[in-house]
């Protein structure tokens, strides 16, 4: 495995969690989107509280142009793609070219999609990206522990969206067995308290709405990225 | 040939997927551009390289025998080859750095030298880069993708290949190692040449590492790892400028360079390339006695000429350099990437007049120079074959031996009569092939 600093091991959970963050929101958001059509032009107030984005777009077509393309606005789509990208330009001699390739496309889609009449066609281009990003990762990317370290970001990032959006408990479940799986395979420390108190919760109950705040604060506090590994 | 113009778009396109770019500061603002390419190689036959290779080779040993000198016994001062002047005021001169005996006693690992061809086909020596030359990458990447691009045209010209500048990086890094990893460091993400850092790490092999990744213990440097483990580092490509590279010992406000990594370079735990101080043998006033130089310590003619300079400092130089502004270049020694270039013939009386006092009041500051009307290059823009004047970087790589590498960046100016080819201007670059037969 490839030596690597725990700044490092930050900007690949952090890549794995903003590229996760991008895929799933637009997921989510393709979903609002074709509500807003003709069903409920409001329905993006929902949307942003579920996320936990103040609501400071004026009408529908604001919050769609804006909520995905302004990258002066930090909680957009455009700004979480171009945080993954700030995150993956510092790791290519980890990642490998090939896969940092796949970010700066995917950036690259978003630009097109906000010049685009048709935005929501053009970012199936930034799907199709995410896709071969994480296929790369698998065959490019040597050290077993980098991809574990990127994997277990888009396994955080997926949990707390999935909650966020109330997802089926089945498929939180699903998500978070993956991440045991994958803990003890990252090599770095982890937050055993907030294991314990997310296993309690996500194993044992049937429900977890009352339990969201929770599982997102702990959640937030589970990957161990202290100052204090500095010689 | 045909085949590498015809896909020029989508060879540009392939770089801009790899990030091949450079970043620029602009009202303070930092801006990643992309740095044009144009698929028209310049091309040295292997003769011309074979005199090239030589004459650089050369070159860069006398100047490395020019750093051990000044910064060890200075036989070239008292036997005054050099005034002393042009080494003790001249910034890149670094009294904190004398009588440190690097690794192997190499100094310019990486050397930069840039090169016009004349358009009486003499090459000519512009400048010497021996702090931290920049621009291996991009022809590297570039001729991944031309092949990709045109395989015909790699079929039927033997081109050298230039994919090998890593392995010959690398073999330089192991050379003077003392004992560690390898480690290239970097300023960080916002830096102008952050692609080609992180691509030599990924080349290379070499550990990427930000500042705060490294840290100085018992005068031995260590980097950290994520599990909290430390490692020894046996060198340092640091693209880190002189002056940031240790608070302790030079710009106490650095905040991108190491705590002490300087007493550990001295102390010969950890081999620093290039090793700071370079600057005073690539400052444009030392170029001027680069000839006297191979001269003095390797007892040969120059093999590379020079470009027929005059520096103010003396007198009949001086002289010269007033009587003739109009039709000279002029270059501010402290400033580099193209700035404080000033062509005599586009400036007004009243420019050329306040230039004129600047040099008398300050002669040490500048140079001129006879302007060389270098080669057009042809260039493919807008569908149409144009012409842009170029230069050429050469890089030399020295470890256990002095290295050419066979090929180089050519970068052409922007606009059609402009010598300016510096990418932060503008310019945009080819890629150099040498051919094998």
């Amino acid at each position: 495995m490839g030596i690597i600093s725990i700044k490092s091991t930050d900007n690949l959970f952090w890549l794995g969690r903003y590229v996760e963050r991008v895929f799933t929101t637009l997921k989510m958001f393709s979903e609002c989107y074709d509500i807003l059509i003709d069903v409920d032009e409001n329905a993006y107030e929902d949307f942003l509280k579920k996320l936990g984005i103040p609501n400071t777009y004026s009408y529908k077509q604001d919050f769609i142009s804006n909520f995905l393309f302004d990258e002066k606005n930090p909680n957009s789509v455009m700004s979480t793609m171009l945080c993954a990208y700030d995150n993956a330009v510092v790791m290519r001699n980890e990642i490998s070219s090939e896969t940092m390739s796949y970010i700066q496309l995917a950036v690259n889609a978003m630009q097109r999609g906000k010049e685009s009449s048709a935005p929501m066609l053009k970012l199936q281009e930034v799907f199709d990206c995410i896709f071969a990003f994480w296929g790369s990762a698998d065959d490019y990317v040597e050290s077993e522990t980098t991809r574990n370290i990127l994997k277990f970001g888009r396994s955080v990032e997926r949990i707390d969206l999935y909650t966020r959006f109330s997802c089926k408990p089945e498929m939180i479940r699903k998500e978070f067995s993956i991440l045991l799986n994958r803990l003890y395979k990252v090599g770095v420390d982890c937050n055993i308290e907030a294991i314990n108190v997310l296993m309690k919760i996500i194993l044992e109950k049937d429900d977890f709405e009352a339990d969201k705040f929770t599982i997102q604060n702990e959640l937030a506090r589970l990957f161990v990225t202290a100052p204090e590994f500095y010689g | 040939m045909y085949g590498l113009i015809d896909h020029k778009d989508e060879i540009n396109r392939l770089l801009s997927r790899y990030g091949v770019k450079f970043g620029i500061y602009k009202d303070n603002t930092f801006h990643e551009r992309l740095f044009p390419f144009d698929p028209i190689p310049r091309t040295l036959t292997k003769n011309e390289f074979s005199f090239l290779e030589k004459g650089l080779r050369q070159r860069v040993f006398a100047l490395n025998l020019f750093l051990n000198d000044i910064y060890g016994e200075k036989h070239i001062l008292r036997d005054k080859v050099i005034p002393e002047d042009f080494v003790y005021y001249s910034p890149g001169f670094l009294p904190p750095c004398e009588n440190i005996v690097p690794s192997k006693k190499v100094y310019n690992h990486i050397s930069g030298i840039d090169l016009v061809q004349g358009k009486d086909m003499t090459w000519y020596v512009l400048e010497d880069n021996l702090r931290i030359p920049s621009g291996a990458s991009y022809p590297m990447i570039a001729r991944d993708l031309c092949r990709r691009a045109s395989p015909d045209t790699f079929q039927t010209n033997a081109v050298t290949d230039n994919r090998c500048y890593g392995e010959m990086l690398k073999k330089a890094l192991d050379a003077v190692n003392l004992g560690g990893i390898n480690v290239i460091l970097t300023p960080g993400r916002y830096n102008s040449a952050f692609f080609e850092h992180s691509y030599l790490a990924e080349k290379t092999g070499a550990v990427f590492a930000m500042p705060q990744d490294l840290f100085v213990e018992g005068n031995v440097l260590y980097y950290s790892e994520y599990s909290g483990k430390r490692r020894r580092v046996g060198t340092v490509y640091r693209r880190i400028s002189d002056e940031y590279l240790d608070p302790m010992t030079f710009l106490p406000d650095s905040l991108l360079g190491v705590p002490h990594i300087l007493d550990a370079y001295r102390a010969g735990n950890v081999a620093l390339v290039n090793a700071p101080g370079n600057g005073v043998a690539d400052d444009k006033g030392i170029y001027y006695f680069v000839p006297q130089m191979i001269r003095y310590y390797l007892g040969e003619e120059p093999i590379l000429t020079n470009a027929q300079t005059y520096l103010p400092y003396f007198e009949k130089d001086r002289q010269y350099t007033l009587e003739n502004l109009s039709k000279l270049v002029i270059k501010d020694v402290s400033e580099s990437g193209g700035y404080g270039v000033v062509f005599g013939d586009r400036l007004s009386e009243a420019q050329r007049n306040a230039l004129a006092d600047a040099i008398r009041e300050n002669p040490r500051r500048f140079i001129a120079q006879e302007v060389v009307d270098f080669k057009n290059l042809p260039v493919f823009e807008n569908g149409q074959m144009r012409e842009r004047k170029a230069d050429l970087r050469a890089f030399v790589l020295y470890g256990d031996e002095i290295e050419v590498w066979p090929s180089g960046l050519t970068r052409f100016a922007y606009e059609e009569g402009s010598f300016v080819v510096n990418s932060s201007q503008g310019g945009g670059f080819k890629d150099t092939w040498v051919l094998s037969r």
